[in-house]
């Protein structure tokens, strides 16, 4: 036996104080989880059951005496024996067992409160070598019968809650399987195997293996989500053997010191206990660290880093915008770190009746995980059986949460994403439709003017060619010749008309190039400097040296003549008439301008003289104009993206000006 | 001169014939492209009138199937508007064209040029008696003398020199000269047919004739 300290309380005593404190602790703190469910309540009665029990023997242990704590002993066994027997009975799902359930115990329970415990056991007999034998009353049989009968019946119940339990339920089912399996091998080791070799020592460690089931056992009823059964006894392992090394330390150190300092003192007793502390505190980090690394291989059979795995999957979601993409991506990556026979996503018509909005993965062997956006199931995502055989852990369940959530918002994105380029799709096909319907109907509208234009100007050519021969051999060929000029006029207005609904059309085809303003109307004024000259007309022009512009020679030239005609035609009649052209260089346009002297226009008039056939007051005597000459100016000055004013007061002149805007260099 | 007519509208066809004949012209007239084009390639034609709008074929196709045979012939073609049916390509099938209504007198002016054109319009100097005229350095002498002209001078000078003997009319002139159909000033060619006889006429020597109510003549003529 180790030597007792001074303290007066042995380790074992020590030993067993701590489990029935700590399974005390655990027991109230599920009860006051949930006070009502009677999982919880049984399980604490259990632990009180399993305290009193303990506390009962070490008492027996410690004072050496039978009564009265073989009484406590015994009750708490049995109540021990009770509260598992309901527990078994209501785990998981914590429905209360029907009335017949309590009417077979409570003959039970009364019986045993009422029976002398000294027909169970009568006496123990204390041992020189501290060992305690109990010797058996008349009833102990019965006892152990019904005792074995409770513990059979729960052990028959719980295979059958097992059996039944799938999923979350079955995890913690395998816990406290596992907790139970030690408890009953500890016990069965400690308290029936060894002292039928004769080895009563170790007896105490039986009840205290109690707390490994005890708190196993809380675990599962409180469900903490984050560990799986694996990480516990991984971690348990760890801390057993931490504790292991601290105590082993401890001890060595008092040996050392006590050799060092010659007796067993406070002194050496302090100082290993502050060692054994110093040690402890920056020992166990790098105790753990070690211990996780050499364990992982043997608890985790092909473990994954979850943190390398989310990030996977998280920069697939992120990045990809197509729904194949994610879905063929993110499946292998899963398949790879559960090493899963198979991983699929199950869509629409593919889903059919197993429609769940909850997710079915922790303890199953096929898991299945609902993705839902908004309320609405997106997908499934099916996750076969691995290829370890084992169940899917909290641990995946977690991931493949996780995973759903960030899948839901990207597989949505990519949806909208595909009917967006849809959407485009579409719409370039519109728009190349509705750009082929018009290009066809201004083909139709130029094949229209090529034929009115033919239908009227070939009878013209005719009646003017017949006149022509009659005037060859007429004497009226001065007639004739009249009428051949009338016909020429309607000609020539037909082709006006036409050309202006032409341009008005974008149907004429112009070529456009950089063209100098400057010697363009240097040319043209020489032309005019004639005809003025025969007119009586003062023509006079500044021409500035001005950049370019973008056009066509034959329009623009078509546009100035016109201008000047005008100004020449509707001159006063009472003075010299005065033409000015100007040309001008501004920050970004070039300014032309044609003013005269003339008559000018009215001010209601201005706003109309584009108008086509709009004709102001004619000259007596003047041959009658098309009305049409202004409205092709405007709609030459519009081709070249200019602009046309007019400025003109009744009875002194007029002002044109146009603005074309300059070809930067 | 021989001509041939590929024309579909009867009366049009009728009175250029019976034009052309007056001008002491052997016609033919072919009613379709088709047989348009078979004459053309058999028969040896001065110039052939063609209509841009044949019902059978397109004006560009006969003239480039007639071009296959008789690449040199010159064609002339007529057309309704000059700025719809003229593309830039179609300028290289045809040698000129005429716009409908037209002139009889100015068809066969054209004609004529059109014939006449190997030795006359791509000289780079023309001779009218004493009168020379350079195309391409942009000059004219006279009796050796350098003259001073305007653009539209030298242009008016040059397209008379082309076509002397030939009575040109206003309309005629304003068209070539001026690129224009209606002459939006009413004496566009009459000014400057004075200023250009002005420049070069004196009492002894006249280029210029005026032919009462048709137009004009060009040619070197001495007043005794």
């Amino acid at each position: 036996m180790i030597p007792s300290s001074s303290i007066g309380i042995t380790l074992e005593e020590l030993l067993l104080i701590v489990v029935i404190v700590l399974n005390l602790l655990i027991g109230i703190f599920v009860f006051a989880r949930r006070p009502r469910n009677i999982v919880n309540q049984s399980f604490t009665l259990a632990v009180i059951g399993v305290s009193l029990w303990s506390l009962g023997i070490m008492l027996i242990v410690t004072n050496h005496q039978f009564e009265p704590f073989n009484q406590m002993a015994t009750y708490g066994f049995f109540v021990l024996l009770t509260g598992f027997l309901v527990f078994a009975k209501t785990f998981p799902d914590g429905v209360n067992p029907n009335k017949h359930f309590f009417l077979v115990f409570i003959p039970l329970i009364l019986l045993a409160l009422t029976i002398p415990f000294h027909l169970i056991i009568q006496r123990a007999e204390f041992l020189a070598g501290g060992a305690i034998i109990p010797i058996q009353g008349p009833l102990f049989p019965e006892f152990s019968f019904i005792s074995i009968l409770m513990i059979v019946g729960s052990i028959l119940l719980s295979i059958r809650a097992y059996k039944k339990s799938c999923g979350q339920a079955r995890l913690q089912m395998n816990y406290l399987l596992f907790g139970l399996s030690v408890f009953l091998l500890t016990a069965g080791i400690f308290d029936v195997v060894l002292p039928a070799m004769g080895v009563f020592q170790l007896s105490f460690l039986g009840p205290a293996s109690s707390i490994i089931f005890i708190s196993l056992t809380a675990y599962a009823i409180i469900r903490h989500e984050l560990l799986d059964i694996r990480i516990v006894i991984q971690r348990s392992l760890m801390y057993t053997i931490v504790l292991i090394l601290i105590i082993t330390v401890y001890l060595l150190l008092i040996t050392l010191f006590g050799l060092i300092l010659g007796a067993t003192t406070d002194a050496s007793i302090i100082l290993s206990a502050g060692t054994t502390t110093a040690l402890g505190i920056t020992g166990m980090p790098i105790i753990q660290t070690y211990f996780q690394i050499w364990s992982d291989p043997i608890f985790f059979k092909n473990p994954y880093n979850y943190a390398e795995v989310v990030h996977s999957l998280s920069r697939i979601l992120y990045t990809s915008l197509e729904r194949n993409e994610i879905i063929t991506r993110t499946a292998h990556i899963l398949e790879e770190a559960f090493k899963a026979s198979e991983v699929c996503f199950l869509f629409d018509t593919d889903l059919g009746t197993q429609i769940h909005q909850v997710p079915r993965v922790a303890g199953f062997y096929t898991a299945y995980q609902p993705i839902v956006f908004e309320k609405n199931i997106v997908g499934m995502l099916k996750l076969g059986p691995k290829k370890s055989g084992d169940a899917y852990t909290q641990k995946d369940a977690h991931l493949v949460a996780t995973f759903a959530f960030q899948a839901a918002i990207a597989l949505s994105k990519a949806e909208l994403h595909e009917k967006v380029q849809n959407y485009s799709v579409h719409l370039e096909q519109l728009v190349t439709q509705r750009t082929n319907e018009i290009q066809k109907l201004q083909e139709e509208q130029k094949e229209a003017m090529i034929t009115i234009s033919h239908n009227l100007q070939t009878p013209l050519a005719v009646i003017r060619g017949e006149i022509e021969l009659l005037s060859y051999h007429s004497e009226n060929s001065g007639q004739l010749h009249i009428v051949q000029k009338s016909i020429d006029r309607v000609s020539g207005f037909i082709r006006q008309l036409l050309r202006v609904v032409r341009f008005e059309h974008s149907l004429d085809e112009h070529e456009m190039t950089a063209i100098a303003l400057t010697p363009l109307l240097r040319e043209q004024i020489d032309y005019f400097e004639v005809i003025a000259e025969d007119k009586n007309i003062h023509l006079s022009s500044k021409i500035e040296e001005c950049g370019y512009i973008v056009g066509n020679k034959k329009l623009l030239e078509e546009l100035i003549t016109n201008l000047v005609a005008n100004a020449m035609h509707y001159r006063a009649k009472n003075r010299t008439g005065k033409v000015l052209i100007t040309l001008a260089d501004t920050n970004s346009s070039i300014t032309l301008t044609v003013s005269d002297n003339g008559i000018g226009i009215a001010e209601n008039d201005i706003p109309h003289i584009f108008d086509r056939f709009y004709r102001a007051p004619q000259k007596p005597g003047s041959p009658a104009g098309s009305g049409l000459g202004l409205a092709i100016a405007k709609q030459i000055v519009a081709s070249h993206s200019g602009s046309i004013n007019v400025t003109s007061k009744l009875g002194e002149g007029t002002t044109f000006s146009i603005q074309f805007p300059k070809l930067s260099e | 001169m021989k001509v041939l007519i590929i024309e579909d509208e009867i009366e049009i066809s009728e009175f250029i014939k019976k034009g052309l004949e007056s001008e002491l012209c052997v016609v033919t007239v072919a009613h379709t492209g088709e047989l348009g084009v078979s004459l053309a390639s058999e028969c040896g034609f001065d110039v052939i009138i063609l209509d841009f709008h044949l019902p059978d074929m397109m004006g560009s196709e006969i003239s480039s199937a007639i071009r296959k045979y008789k690449p040199s012939i010159p064609i002339l073609v007529l057309s309704a508007e000059k700025n719809m049916d003229i593309k830039i390509d179609m300028l290289s099938i045809c040698d000129d064209y005429v716009t409908k209504p037209f002139s009889l007198r100015e068809l066969v002016v054209r004609l004529r040029a059109l014939t006449r054109r190997g030795h006359i319009l791509y000289n780079d100097s023309i001779k009218v008696g004493p009168l020379t005229l350079d195309s391409r350095k942009h000059t004219v002498t006279l009796n050796g003398k350098n003259i001073q002209l305007r653009n539209k001078e030298f242009a008016l000078l040059e397209y008379f020199m082309q076509h002397a003997e030939a009575v040109l009319s206003r309309e005629m002139i304003l068209e070539h000269v001026w690129d224009m159909n209606i002459d939006p000033f009413t004496n566009t060619v009459d000014t400057h047919i004075r200023l250009l006889r002005k420049k070069l006429e004196t009492r002894k020597q006249s280029f210029i004739q005026t032919i009462p109510r048709r137009g004009y003549r060009f040619g070197a003529y001495r007043t005794i």
